[in-house]
C-alpha cells in the first residue's frame, strides 16, 4: 500500500511540477530534469531500505541507509532547483556612469 | 495558482500521469509489472541475474586426490579420534553441568521454554532410512497397472524441483554421479559404520553391515532446507540450537516424502538413514549449483547465505544435472572474514586464501578450502555454550533477510565487482554494526519469544518468483 500511495505522490507531483514549470514558462534544461529524477531515485531508496530494515529489525541499519541514501536525495533535489533558479533570476540592472 | 493548458496538452498530460502512476509502484518494488505475462514462458526456477552459471565450481577440487571419505571421521560422530575417551567424558559432563547452570540462572536462552522449545523440535518427524518406505506401503505403478514416469531430464528436473518445493525444500539441484569424481562424495561408511557399497544389482539393498546402491542410480537430488533466521541470530543458546533441530526434523518428512514421491513414480529414492548420513551433502550442493563454499568451510547459498541444511537422495530417475554456480560468494570470504573474527574459539580460518592442506582427519583432504579446527570448535560447544553453537551463521553478511534492497545492490556487486569486496564489507560493518567476539548472542533471546514471526520461522517467499 505504501508503494502504492508513493507511486500516485510521485505521479501526481510530478504533473504537478511539469505543468508549474510551463505555466510560468519556467524553462528547465534536461540535465536538471535528470537531477531531480536521480533525487527521486534516491528518495525512493532512502525509504525502500528504511522499511526494509525495520522489517528486518535492523534499527542502526534503518537509520544509516535513510542519511545514506535520504541525504544525496535532498542534496540533488537542492541542487538541480538552485540551478533553474538561478538561471531565472532577473539579472541586476547595471548602472552605468 | 492558474494554469493555462490547451485541451490537447491537458489530454497530453493526463496520459503521462497515468503512466507515471501505473509504472511507479513496479519501478520501487521487487515485483515486475510485467510478472505475469511472462510466468508461462520459464521452466527453470529463476534466479538474479548476478548468480552466474559455471563449468567448474569455485572450490578447487582435485579430484585424483580425493577419496571416499569416512563420515566417522567427522567430530560429530568421531571427536573421541582427536581427544580421547577421559576428555570426551569430561567435556559431555561440562556440557550437562552447563546446561543445568544456565537453566537454574534462568539465563536468557536456556530458560526452561527454551528448553521445552528444544525438547518439542525433535519430535514428531516421519521415519528415517536409506531405502524409505517398505514395498508394502507403495502403490507402484506396478501395482496400479501402469507404466513407470517417463520424460525428459529436464522435464523430470522441473517436476522433482516443484515437488521438494512444495513439501518443504527450499532450494533444489541435481548431480550426475560419476566414479571418478562426484561418486567420491558418497560417503564409504555412515555415522552407523555401515559401509555405502555401489554394487551392479537391479534394486537397492540393507543388510547388517552394508547399504547396496545400484549402479543404475546415477543422480544425486540435493536441496536445501530453510533454517529459522531470527532463532539463529540468538546462538549460542538453547533457543538457537533448537532451529537446527526442528531443520533435520522438518527434513525427515521432507526426506520420507520426497523418497514416497519418487517410489510412486516407479523410481528409487536412497536417502540419509540418520543425520549426516550417505555423502557429503554441502559438496553435492556446491556441484548442484545451490551455493558456494565459504570460510566457515560450510554451504553459502546466495538466497538464504548460510540459514539452511543442505541433503542428499540418489534416484534412478534420470535427471538433467545443475551447473556450479559463481555469485562471488568464495571471493568475497576471502575479503570477509567476519565469521572468523566472531567465532569466540578462532576455530575458523583468517587466512588469506583457502589451502589444500587440511586441519586434521575431520576434515575431507582433495578440494581446496578454508578448513576449520573442528575440535576447537567442539570444545566451545560442550565447555562454554553448552550446546550447539551457530555464531558463524548468525554473523555472515549474506544470512540477512531480503527485506531491504541494500542486500541486491551488494549482492549484485559482489558478483560482479569483486575488487570493491573490501568496500562493500566496509559498508557492512557500519550499517550493522562491529560484531560481538565475546560469544554473545547478536539479539535478545527474551525478545524472540514476543515477535510475531513466519511459520516456522522463515520465509518461504525469499528468493521466490512465484511467491
Amino acid at each position: 500500500m505504501l508503494w502504492l500511495i508513493l507511486g500516485v505522490v510521485i505521479g501526481a507531483g510530478a504533473f504537478w511540477l511539469f505543468s508549474w514549470t510551463r505555466a510560468r514558462k519556467i524553462n528547465v534544461t534536461w540535465y536538471e530534469w535528470s537531477l531531480a529524477l536521480l533525487a527521486v531515485v534516491f528518495a525512493l531508496l532512502a525509504i525502500q531500505n528504511f522499511e526494509g530494515s525495520l522489517a528486518e529489525f535492523e534499527t542502526r541499519a534503518a537509520w544509516i541507509l535513510l542519511a545514506m541514501f535520504g541525504v544525496p536525495a535532498l542534496a540533488l533535489a537542492a541542487i538541480s532547483a538552485y540551478l533553474v533558479r538561478r538561471r531565472h533570476q532577473p539579472k541586476p540592472v547595471s548602472q552605468k556612469a | 495558482m492558474a494554469i493555462n493548458l490547451t485541451r490537447r496538452e491537458f489530454l497530453k498530460d493526463l496520459g503521462l500521469m497515468g503512466v507515471g502512476v501505473t509504472l511507479a509502484p513496479g519501478s520501487v518494488t521487487n515485483a515486475s509489472a510485467f510478472g505475469e505475462w511472462d510466468r508461462e514462458k520459464t521452466s527453470a526456477p529463476a534466479r538474479p541475474p548476478w548468480i552466474k552459471t559455471v563449468d567448474k565450481p569455485t572450490t578447487e577440487i582435485n579430484w585424483e586426490q580425493m577419496k571416499r571419505y569416512d563420515e566417522r571421521n567427522t567430530c560429530r560422530g568421531g571427536l573421541v579420534k582427536y581427544i580421547g575417551q577421559e576428555k570426551l567424558d569430561a567435556w559431555t559432563k561440562a556440557s550437562a553441568a552447563a546446561l543445568d547452570k544456565y537453566l537454574k540462572e534462568n539465563k536468557p536462552g536456556y530458560t526452561l521454554k527454551d528448553v521445552a522449545l528444544q525438547a518439542a523440535s525433535g519430535v514428531g518427524s516421519g521415519p528415517q532410512s536409506f531405502l524409505g518406505p517398505s514395498d508394502k506401503e507403495i502403490e507402484t505403478p506396478e501395482k496400479r497397472g501402469v507404466s513407470k514416469w517417463k520424460v525428459t531430464p529436464e522435464e523430470a528436473a522441473q517436476v522433482v524441483t516443484a515437488a521438494l518445493r512444495h513439501l518443504g525444500a527450499a532450494t533444489v539441484g541435481f548431480v550426475e554421479l560419476d566414479p571418478k569424481t562426484t561418486e567420491k562424495l558418497i560417503y564409504i561408511n555412515d555415522p552407523d559404520g555401515k559401509e555405502l557399497v555401489f554394487s551392479d544389482v537391479d534394486q537397492p539393498a540393507e543388510t547388517d553391515k552394508q547399504r547396496i546402491i545400484p549402479r543404475k542410480a546415477r543422480w544425486v537430488i540435493v536441496y536445501t532446507v530453510q533454517m529459522a533466521r531470527e532463532a539463529m541470530y540468538r546462538s549460542p543458546t538453547i533457543l538457537a540450537s533448537q532451529t537446527t533441530g526442528l531443520t533435520y526434523t522438518r527434513n525427515r518428512n521432507i526426506q520420507y516424502r520426497i523418497q514416497t514421491f519418487l517410489r510412486t513414480l516407479g523410481y528409487m529414492g536412497l536417502a540419509a538413514a540418520s543425520t549426516n548420513a550417505l555423502g557429503i551433502a554441502p559438496a553435492f550442493g556446491v556441484l548442484a549449483g545451490l551455493g558456494e563454499m565459504s570460510r566457515y568451510n560450510r554451504l553459502l547459498t546466495p538466497e538464504y547465505g548460510p540459514m539452511v541444511r543442505v541433503f542428499p537422495v540418489v534416484t534412478d530417475l534420470p535427471l538433467a544435472p545443475t551447473k556450479p554456480i559463481n555469485a562471488g560468494i568464495m571471493e568475497f570470504c576471502k575479503a570477509c572474514k567476519i565469521c572468523a573474527e566472531a567465532c569466540p574459539t578462532k576455530a575458523l580460518s583468517l587466512a588469506d586464501e583457502p589451502t589444500w592442506e587440511v586441519q586434521g582427519g575431520w576434515n575431507n583432504p582433495g578440494h581446496k578450502a578454508f578448513f576449520e579446527n573442528s575440535v576447537k570448535c567442539r570444545e566451545y560447544q560442550r565447555n562454554v555454550a553448552g550446546t550447539n553453537c551457530g555464531i558463524c551463521f548468525g554473523v555472515c553478511p549474506f544470512a540477512s533477510a531480503d527485506k531491504a534492497l541494500v542486500h541486491q545492490i551488494a549482492y549484485s556487486l559482489i558478483a560482479t565487482v569483486p575488487a570493491a569486496n573490501g568496500i562493500v564489507k566496509a559498508m557492512h560493518d557500519l550499517t550493522y554494526g562491529p560484531v560481538d567476539v565475546n560469544g554473545n548472542p547478536m539479539r535478545s533471546p527474551e525478545a524472540w519469544w514476543k515477535m510475531d514471526l513466519q511459520d516456522y520461522g522463515i520465509d518461504t517467499t525469499q528468493g521466490r518468483k512465484d511467491a
